[in-house]
């Protein structure tokens, strides 16, 4: 019997086995290792808190989660192409917020309107005659949310783990960046879920259902029903990024020259398609591509021309999928664009956007196919598998957390 | 001895461990990224820091990789297939010339979920006591134990099937005996 003795035989041999391109001693004294020391020491974040972590703000009270609802997708209305300039309504108030915005839970009357993309391209006529504005901090308030499935027993069930991200980004030097995170909750995901959770004993862990194709017999992880390990905030110096574009980390410089014209807009992504140097984005497909790259923008401080022709180049995206009238994780009633999913079969990637606040309110991976393993737990066409819905993204003059 | 010396000591010690655990599980280039964040919440809370600190870093960067993957599942999902190269060997000297129990072992590993091949490196490459591992992965010792004594057997077999694909049985083989 080794049990006792963890270090020998196999592990040993593991020890001994480790790649070299793992290897401590090898990793040690990288130029990126010498730069980040100095911008931590260096950087304008507080000096070390004598104390606990300061509050977070307490976490906001969250509905229910519905599925997705999903209103059929045959666009009844025909897809014109809008001539700009002067033919939309009056603009509203001038809004602060280019995504998110109140989390109305009134029971509406029911949706109608235009569902196909002629919804995007009026977007893009109004967000076009909004002006060009610029505040000190991008700000970026999301719920993020991921589904898993349990082996619970006897009733499994979805689990939902949700948290909130808050992050700041300065666009101006001598300012911090702010990124902050609420705790997880790992909890049941539909009505469904509870009462199955409930029977089960409302146990306060669950084992997870292994991906499919997992050999049988293999480790069984598990998850807590409850709170997770709480996450902290992570200070540092502004360096003039905003936040990802394609995969780094994007300068506001940068994003103002990009082209505030819709063939121009495509032009330029196409050129860098192209030339695509990322070792995770090489190799995508095109529509795959252009669809993450576009929506990037969406939640970054990009002129509203620029914007108007983002929305514009999606709504032109081939196999681009309406989804009509649908509810977005918080709630919000919104319309959904989709594309397939080439990395996950059976999904959608999905936005669901505000028509009457010109806003993106969410993005989600929509279930359209559901495997059999998803089938099993009752998860059906329109759920939906992750998400970040958003609360704000626009400019603020003060940071998240401090309200400075 | 002021605050930042005694930081930039830690940070010079452990850098390397906590960078290794990153890309094993997110590549090279998302785990510097993920390293990088992680010495920053260790230095806002430096003066509360546990010493030793290797577990407690380990375990937040375990966080923001899950945080990673919350913000961005696709790129997550890439990343960890680079990990996954980097972690079985996949990407380093050309296997025909590697070690004949190395290359047994990392085949094996190969094999193995993502959850035992963490729980494996853990305690082989990080060097971490059973307690020290159950900290990182935020479960108890006792579990730990038990899921690691599984493991250990997981990946002792899947040794043994590696091994018979090839000629000449690694000398592992015979200390099972």
């Amino acid at each position: 019997m080794r049990e006792n003795n963890e270090n020998t035989g196999v592990l040993a041999a593991l020890a001994r086995s480790r790649p070299a391109t793992l290897d401590p001693g090898r990793l040690a004294g990288s130029a990126r290792q010498q730069a980040d020391l100095q911008a931590i020491l260096t950087s304008s974040a507080e000096q070390p808190a004598a104390g606990p972590t300061p509050a977070r703000r307490p976490r906001t009270w969250r509905i229910a989660i519905p599925v997705a609802v999903v209103a059929a997708a045959t666009a009844t209305a025909a897809v014109v192409v809008i001539a700009t300039s002067g033919t939309g309504p009056a603009p509203a108030a001038p809004k602060s917020t280019e995504a998110g915005g109140p989390t109305d839970t009134t029971q509406p009357a029911p949706p109608t309107g235009p569902v196909g993309p002629v919804v995007l391209l009026d977007m893009a006529t109004a967000i076009a005659q909004r002006p060009a504005g610029e505040g000190v901090y991008w700000e970026q308030i999301y719920e993020n949310g991921v589904t898993m499935i349990t082996a619970a027993k006897p009733h499994p069930f979805v689990l939902i783990e949700t948290s909130e991200t808050r992050l700041s980004n300065a666009t101006r030097p001598g300012l911090q960046n702010e990124a902050l995170f609420r705790d997880a909750m790992f909890e049941p995901y539909r009505p469904q879920d509870w009462a199955a959770w409930r029977a089960d004993g409302s146990p306060t862990t669950v084992p997870m259902a292994p991906p499919p194709g997992t050999p049988a017999g293999g480790p069984v992880q598990t998850s807590k029903i409850g709170p997770g390990p709480a996450d902290s905030g992570a200070p540092m110096a502004a360096d003039g990024t905003v936040g990802e574009f394609d995969d780094q980390q994007v300068t506001y410089a940068d994003l103002q020259r990009l082209p505030g014209d819709a063939t121009a807009l495509a032009d330029t992504l196409d050129q860098r398609y192209q030339q695509e140097k990322s070792s995770l984005r090489k190799g995508w497909p095109e529509v795959q591509w252009q669809w993450d790259t576009l929506t990037d923008l969406l939640t970054l401080p990009v002129t509203p021309a620029v914007r108007a022709a983002v929305y514009r180049v999606l709504a032109g995206l081939p196999g681009l999928v309406a989804l009509g009238h649908v509810t977005d994780p918080l709630g919000r009633s919104g319309i959904g664009f989709g594309i397939p999913d080439s990395f996950n079969p059976g999904q959608l990637e999905e936005i669901v956007v505000d028509p009457n606040t010109d806003s993106l309110l969410s993005s989600q991976a929509y279930i359209q196919t559901p495997t059999a393993q998803e089938r099993s737990v009752g998860i059906t066409t329109g759920a939906l598998q992750s998400y970040d819905a958003y609360r704000q993204i626009g400019w603020s003059n003060t940071q998240v957390s401090t309200g400075h | 001895m002021t605050d930042a010396q005694r930081y930039a000591g830690m940070y010079e010690q452990c850098y390397p461990r906590v960078l290794a655990y990153a890309a094993s599980i997110v590549g090279r280039q998302a785990g510097e990224d993920i390293t990088s964040e992680t010495f920053l919440v260790a230095w806002r809370q430096w003066a509360t820091l546990h010493t030793p600190p290797l577990p407690w870093l380990l375990g937040v960067a375990r966080n923001l990789i899950r945080e990673f993957r919350r913000r961005s599942g696709r790129q997550y999902e890439l990343a960890v297939a680079e990990g996954r190269r980097l972690s079985t060997g996949a990407d380093g000297p050309d296997i025909a010339d590697d070690v004949a129990e190395r290359v047994v072992l990392l085949r094996a590993l190969a094999g193995l979920s993502d959850a035992d091949r963490e729980l494996l490196t853990l305690v082989a490459w990080q060097g971490l006591t059973t307690a020290q591992t159950a900290h990182v992965l935020n479960c108890s010792t006792a579990t730990l134990s038990v899921r690691l004594h599984r493991a250990r057997r997981r990946l002792e077999r899947a040794v043994d099937a590696a091994g018979a694909s090839r000629a000449h049985r690694p000398v592992i083989i015979a200390e099972e005996l």
